[in-house]
């Protein structure tokens, strides 16, 4: 920089350390910037909306070369899933009916009960380090900053910043993004035989349906009492055939109430929870420091994963996030570390909507 | 005072730079090419530098990069150090060649937008975010650079008209 003036040199200066102190103001909130981003983005609104109906027929041309055969493949796909779900959908439906009617029964809050708002997402970032959209809800529509974002297929981000009529949403695909998740009742099929036995409940309630009757015939007879063991199991060999002792009496029908001796094997209620990270675009997200053990099973491919919940995060329980893509399991003592895919198309968003809610530990706080 | 102001170089810089933030709003989020993102702006002051030399390259990375941080959710400042730096470097490859030819000046344009580019990780980094320095961030900046590079012979003209610069300006540097 030897042709340059000293004047010119402190121009390149000052610039820099005002950029620094801009950065150094707005991340320690400053109402002044936020006003005049707002104000520039308000400003800037007539100007995007032209530049937008300008844009349109090189974007839709833009994407007819890009896309063409990956939209081609995607419809054929998307028409066999449609028919498939279809059929998923009547029994998912009954489920879900049944679900809320038992949350209701025990005054449980479900996801049902939190108020949202619907949202049109209006653009997205134009930086290649962040995973950010805008929505055209602000603080008019009573969001605020931290609220969980969803769309019809899971979660979808939270809200980050908040202006009269307009938020910013971070994915969850953004490296910044983390929230608490959790794999809901993990069961392992090949765990049992290396497992202590699960715990087990004896059926000790009669059951009208086993009550049986048993004809004794006037010979001497051998009968093999029934109901000792569970469907679709073969009978234990140490269970000794009753026998009936020898009569004369005429035949007579004895009613015999059966109590079966079955055990009922409960499937292990447990749940693991997590840390799910962003990875950045195109990246899976990551689901992390979760312990695999042999009481909680193994996860496995297509297990769903939902949002945890609890008291301090800013996203309410149960939101399905997506299912596990990839498990990979290292060798150290961090836990198996898991792929999500995620269940909302993140690349795609057209509407979303924001979960009007509070953790309780802001609740409280009002 | 005010026509002074609409003369100069800062309103015509404002002017292009809206235009273009707004196409890169609209426009640019949907063209990616290997999926990266076209920086537009930061193209343009790179041109700037590589059109009028490094303090003109920072002034206009300057006030182009407060116009993105402001359309954008990124911190006030961020975008506006990252573009001066991509001017400064451009200008700086600027200095060894007066005048250079439109290709020379492309090359110029695509080192500045180069490192314009790679600053951002690395200031995101300075203010506490969390990035992840692999391949992948060579194809953003690689990426990046071409489309400055391919963009120049646009835009190098487009930024000596922005700054007002005069073809005996190109030749020797004013000191």
């Amino acid at each position: 920089m030897g042709i340059y003036s000293p004047a010119r040199r402190r121009l390149i200066i000052a610039l820099l350390l005002t950029s620094v102190l801009l950065v150094t103001l707005d991340l320690r909130g400053n109402s002044i910037l936020d006003t005049l981003r707002n104000g520039f983005q308000q400003a800037m609104d007539p100007l995007e909306s032209a530049a937008d109906v300008v844009a349109r027929p090189v974007r839709n041309a833009w994407r007819g070369i890009t896309r063409y055969d990956e939209l081609a493949e995607e419809n054929e796909e998307l028409r066999s899933q449609v028919e498939q779900q279809r059929a998923d959908q009547i029994s998912a439906r009954a489920a879900v009916v049944e679900f809320q009617s038992l949350l209701e029964l025990n005054n449980l809050p479900s996801l049902g009960d939190i108020p949202t708002i619907t949202a049109r997402v209006i653009g997205e970032t134009p930086s290649n380090f962040d995973e950010v959209i805008e929505i055209d809800k602000g603080g008019d529509d009573d969001i605020e900053v931290g609220m969980a974002v969803v769309s019809e297929g899971g979660l979808v981000g939270k809200i980050t910043k908040v202006f009269d009529d307009r938020s910013y949403v971070m994915l969850v695909t953004d490296e910044e993004y983390a929230v608490g998740a959790k794999i809901p009742g993990t069961v392992s099929d090949d765990a049992t035989p290396t497992t202590p036995a699960p715990p087990t409940i004896p059926n000790a309630i009669p059951n009208p349906d086993l009550t049986t009757t048993t004809t004794i015939p006037p010979a001497t007879t051998t009968t093999t009492v029934p109901g000792t063991t569970p469907p679709g199991q073969v009978p234990p060999s140490s269970t000794p055939p009753t026998t009936a002792p020898p009569t004369t009496a005429p035949p007579t029908t004895v009613p015999v109430t059966t109590v079966p001796e079955s055990t009922t094997t409960l499937p292990p209620s447990t749940r693991e929870t997590g840390s799910l990270q962003g990875q950045g675009s195109g990246r899976p997200v990551v689901l992390r420091f979760l312990e695999e053990d042999v009481d909680t099973g193994r996860f496995e491919e297509g297990d769903p994963v939902m949002t945890e919940g609890g008291e301090g995060s800013l996203a309410p329980p149960d939101i399905p996030i997506g299912t596990i893509a990839r498990v990979r399991r290292g060798a150290g003592s961090a836990g198996p570390e898991i792929e999500v895919e995620l269940g909302a198309d993140v690349e795609r968003l057209s509407f979303v909507r924001v979960l009007r809610f509070k953790p309780l530990s802001e609740a409280e706080g009002d | 005072m005010l026509f002074a102001f609409i003369q100069g170089p800062l309103f015509r810089l404002l002017a292009i730079g809206v235009l273009l933030l707004a196409l890169q709003n609209t426009l640019f989020v949907e063209l990616r090419p290997a999926g990266v993102v076209v920086q537009v702006l930061l193209a343009l002051a790179a041109a700037a530098g590589a059109a009028g030399g490094a303090d003109r390259g920072a002034l206009a990375g300057f006030v182009l990069g407060l116009l993105f941080d402001l359309g954008s959710d990124s911190p006030i400042g961020a975008s506006a150090l990252t573009m001066a730096l991509g001017g400064i470097v451009a200008g700086i490859a600027w200095s060894i060649m007066v005048d250079p030819p439109w290709w020379l000046a492309g090359i110029f344009t695509m080192i500045g937008a180069a490192a314009g580019e790679a600053a951002v990780p690395l200031v995101r980094v300075f203010i506490g975010e969390s990035v992840r320095f692999d391949s992948e961030l060579s194809t953003v900046v690689l990426v990046v650079a071409v489309a400055a590079g391919v963009l120049s012979p646009i835009f190098v003209p487009l930024a000596r008209w922005c700054l007002r610069l005069r073809r005996a300006e190109w030749k020797v540097p004013v000191a």
